[in-house]
């Protein structure tokens, strides 16, 4: 998966030298575990944790259906980041984050995604690329346009 | 005498002009919108969507990943 292999070195050599904006977006398709994982990283983002759970995330998955996402797990990962694990287990079992995980999804449909990952590089559809190198021929390719 | 053809004439454009028009309406308002390859492949802005991002808003290159947590 991209953000798990490509991704932190996507963000060392582009992102953090101002030559790429990155954004992630979420597109939940593989069951009710997606939806919890992806609605638990908006109650990580209340609390200003998101990037971190969101790495946390990926670091501990094991497959799909696993187990791994389920809500009380979700809320062990928060304590593991030192959340409020109050706050958080109120914000996901209130569903509060729903309609903005749907809405990433519903946008992500519309433009054309159909599995994950799924890049735009510039607002164009490029899928999933193969590996990091192939991703960097394209950024390299957009910004040689870009001048 | 020279009023009746000048109608005719204005007539005669009507129906193709209201074509041409319905028709950029249309396609204006999602005439391609299967979204898949060759498609419309650009993402639409959300304002209801999450809004995790990571760079400078005044990087060359944008770049957009879905992902599913699972």
């Amino acid at each position: 998966m991209f953000a798990r292999s490509a991704s932190p070195q996507l963000i060392e050599e582009y992102v953090n030298t101002g030559k790429v904006r990155y954004v992630f977006k979420y597109f939940p398709f593989l069951g009710d575990e997606s939806y919890y994982a992806a609605e638990a990283a908006e109650c990580a983002s209340d609390q200003g944790k998101f990037w971190e759970y969101h790495d946390l995330l990926f670091a501990r998955w094991q497959g799909e259906g696993v187990g791994t996402f389920l809500p009380d797990k979700l809320k062990g990962y928060a304590g593991e980041l030192a959340l409020d694990t109050q706050a958080f287990s109120a914000c996901l079992d209130s569903r509060r984050h729903e309609a903005t995980v749907l809405a990433d999804k519903r946008d992500g449909t519309q433009a054309g995604v159909k599995y994950t990952p799924t890049l735009f590089l510039n607002g164009e559809l490029m899928g999933a690329p193969r590996d990091y190198e192939e991703l960097k021929a394209k950024i390299e390719e957009a910004l040689n346009e870009a001048g | 005498m020279s009023k009746a053809p000048q109608r005719l004439f204005s007539l005669r454009w009507i129906v193709p002009i209201a074509a041409v028009l319905a028709l950029v309406v249309a396609t204006a308002c999602g005439g391609d919108q299967d979204g898949g390859p060759g498609g419309d492949t650009t993402v639409p802005p959300s304002t209801e969507g999450s809004q995790h991002v990571l760079g400078s808003p005044q990087a060359p290159v944008e770049l957009i990943e879905y992902a599913d947590f699972q």
